[in-house]
């Protein structure tokens, strides 16, 4: 009877479906187009007036929501007349201690759409902005933006390479190393709150955990020759990590103390560059197995090998997509590099970049964004554009070598 | 005899199966007879049908001799069947000799005159047969159209009173909503499509709004709910002073077109 009854449904349902999509009567427009959002004027909600930091607040939020490529910004008219979006801030200031208010509205459907209020110091205020930068994404798409997490790098300014940290958009740099020696290849941990980095400091280049808020460091993985390129697994225990201890550069797979868990390639070719997938379930890397150096896709215990790219004599450094769709690597090209981004699947292989030396893609933590950098006015400076590589846009703010950017899942 | 009474009562999982077909039955015939038109592949509307079965032929029409004296026959009373007589008296065979001779002359150069007065007869009763069955069938199609008109009362849609838009409520909906969608559409992913029932009040305000099914993509969706809002701001009643209601599908061009 109840195979009966399935059978009856099973047979019957197609046709329930095409009469119920023969009445629907549809509506189709030309391709998408941007949502117009204004932003009004930051004004005083109390106490003494400071035009320069309503004007900084603008700007701020401008110059996110310009970024996020969602909108076009209209003249800020103090209504927002003929936007679909408005966004109204004001703040007030009492000694040292800043409140700001945020709201959204829509426009067309006359109603306010999310509203935010922010107390701390007048240092605050960059953070307060990016914050609800990141709260109007979160409410107009469901996916909170990025422009809260900051970003690590290693830069010159001292004259050794150090790593240090920033805001996505390059403002208040904060020196996270100072051993005066060479510090390489800076990784967040899931959690944002501590780093692995490689650093000579000691004359070997081992793998170190630095905690970002206690400074707390321990030397990871000191094993004989190279232990660098270290990645974080999406569970935040596990470390993909290059190591040349048997005498050749092979990924290795160690827990975030350092030991050893695994042995994932075992070639006499190098194999260097490991990148997480989003679920942790695969990695990508660089082997030039096949004479040059080539992206391969191998299962998280070194199984189901595969190649990725065909095409390109020299593809290096990929990053896996956190939405898992894409993988974005860099491509030699007559002697420069460029950003490319490849479905994991490998198909529909794209160049982003097409000036100066583009190196060290990384995502944003949303995958609206890559960042990386790049030699295209001179010395080695941080870019960031979006992922359809629209927008590019330079982030470092001094003119010393900055490079190897990373940019922070949360803060 | 408990074991024969239970073998009577299928119990509450036969009871319900048994509820559900007949409840199957009845939902089938009512969706055979009003909601799927895919049942009722032949149906047509009624007014093509008497547009293409006008009578086409009045029987004294096509009688060649006394022409004169037909005409005061009212074409209504004839029967489409006797729309054969003309045949009777000029059979097919009469057409196709006289053919055949005039060319025999244009051959050979003797006595053209005679043979082609058959062929002269033919074509002119031919013309004239095709000539009265044209003002026929033009008399019959204005009395069949003054027929409709008085029938209908005058011209739109029933109980309008000229404020309200065309006779077809769906497709102006349809205009409106996509101008306005037009002005909006947003998204963030690559096909989005929102289906949803709008529902426009006898004052032309949108009464109901309802997302049947969303996109998944919140920037597509809240397009899809300012384009309606947009288009609810200028809308023309529904004709009759009733609510109307129908289910919309909206998508970004291209997307999903079969």
């Amino acid at each position: 009877m109840r195979i009966l009854l399935l059978c009856m449904l099973l047979l019957l349902a197609p046709e329930f479906t095409r009469a119920a999509e023969e009445g629907l009567i549809d509506i189709t427009a030309p391709a998408t187009r941007k949502l117009q959002l204004a932003i009004a004027p930051t004004t005083a909600l109390s106490g003494p007036a400071a035009p320069e930091l309503g004007r900084e607040l603008a700007e701020l939020l401008e110059f996110d929501l310009a970024l996020a490529g969602l909108f076009e910004l209209s003249a800020a008219a103090g209504d927002g007349a003929g936007a679909d979006l408005l966004v109204k801030s004001g703040y007030a200031v009492d000694g040292s201690a800043l409140t700001v208010e945020c709201r959204l509205f829509d426009q067309v459907l006359n109603r306010e759409l999310t509203a935010k209020r922010y107390t701390g110091g007048i240092k605050d205020l960059r953070r307060m902005g990016h914050t609800f930068a990141d709260e109007v994404l979160r409410t107009l798409t469901g996916q909170k933006g990025p422009f809260t997490g900051k970003l690590a790098y290693v830069t010159k300014r001292s004259g050794n390479k150090e790593i240090f940290v920033m805001d996505y958009d390059g403002h208040n740099p904060q020196r996270v190393t100072n051993n005066g020696s060479i510090n390489l290849n800076p990784d967040y941990a899931p959690s944002g709150k501590e780093i692995i980095y490689t650093s000579y400091k000691k004359g070997n280049p081992d793998l170190y955990r630095r905690e970002l808020f206690t400074g707390l460091e321990a030397r990871i993985s000191s094993r004989p020759g190279l232990n660098a390129m270290g990645a974080f697994a999406p569970d935040g225990g596990r470390i993909a990590a290059v190591l040349t201890k048997d005498g050749n550069s092979e990924i290795y797979l160690i827990s975030k103390e350092g030991k050893e868990l695994a042995r994932l390639t075992n070639n006499p070719a190098i194999e260097v560059s490991p990148a997480w997938s989003p679920d942790g379930g695969k990695l990508v890397f660089v082997s030039d197995r096949l004479g040059k150096p080539q992206l391969f896709v191998m299962d998280a215990d070194g199984s189901n090998l595969r190649r990725l790219t065909t095409s390109g004599a020299y593809n290096v450094t990929p990053r896996w997509s956190p939405r898992g769709d894409r993988i974005v690597y860099a491509r030699q090209t007559g002697g420069a590099f460029q950003i490319h981004a490849i479905n994991a699947d490998g198909s529909q292989d794209s160049q982003l970049t097409s000036a100066g030396s583009n190196e060290h893609p990384r995502w944003s933590p949303d995958g609206r964004f890559i960042v990386f950098s790049s030699t295209r006015d001179g010395a080695e400076a941080i870019y960031l554009m979006r992922a359809d590589g629209s927008a590019q846009t330079r982030i470092s703010r001094s003119k010393i070598s900055d490079s190897h950017p990373t940019w922070a899942p949360n803060w | 005899m408990i074991r024969r009474s239970r073998s009577r009562y299928p119990g509450p999982e036969g009871m319900f199966a048994l509820s559900f077909l007949f409840h199957l039955a009845v939902f089938l015939i009512i969706a055979k007879s009003q909601l799927l038109p895919a049942f009722h592949p032949e149906e047509t509307p009624v007014t093509y049908v008497d547009m293409v079965t006008l009578p086409v032929a009045s029987p004294q029409s096509g009688s060649p001799a006394p022409a004169a004296e037909a005409a005061p026959t009212p074409p209504t009373a004839a029967p489409p069947a006797t729309m054969t007589l003309p045949q009777s008296k000029t059979p097919p065979k009469p057409q196709a000799k006289p053919q055949a001779k005039a060319q025999e002359p244009s051959a050979s150069g003797a006595k053209p005159a005679k043979p082609a007065a058959a062929p002269d007869d033919g074509r002119e009763f031919s013309e004239r047969m095709a000539r009265l069955e044209r003002l026929a069938e033009e008399r019959r199609q204005g009395e069949v159209l003054e027929r409709l008109k008085n029938k209908g009362g005058r011209v739109g849609m029933p109980g309008a009173n000229g404020t309200e838009a065309g006779s077809d409520y769906s497709s102006y909906l349809q205009s409106r909503l996509k101008d306005a969608f037009s002005q909006v559409v947003a998204s963030q992913t690559k096909s989005p499509q929102v289906i949803a029932s709008i529902t426009v009040g006898p004052d032309g305000r949108i009464a109901e709004y309802r997302v049947e099914k969303n996109s998944g993509d919140p920037l597509f969706d809240d397009a899809v709910a300012r384009a309606v809002t947009i288009a609810g701001r200028s809308l023309q009643p529904p004709p009759g002073g009733a609510q109307f209601k129908r289910v919309f599908r909206f998508r970004p061009e291209g997307v999903g077109v079969r």
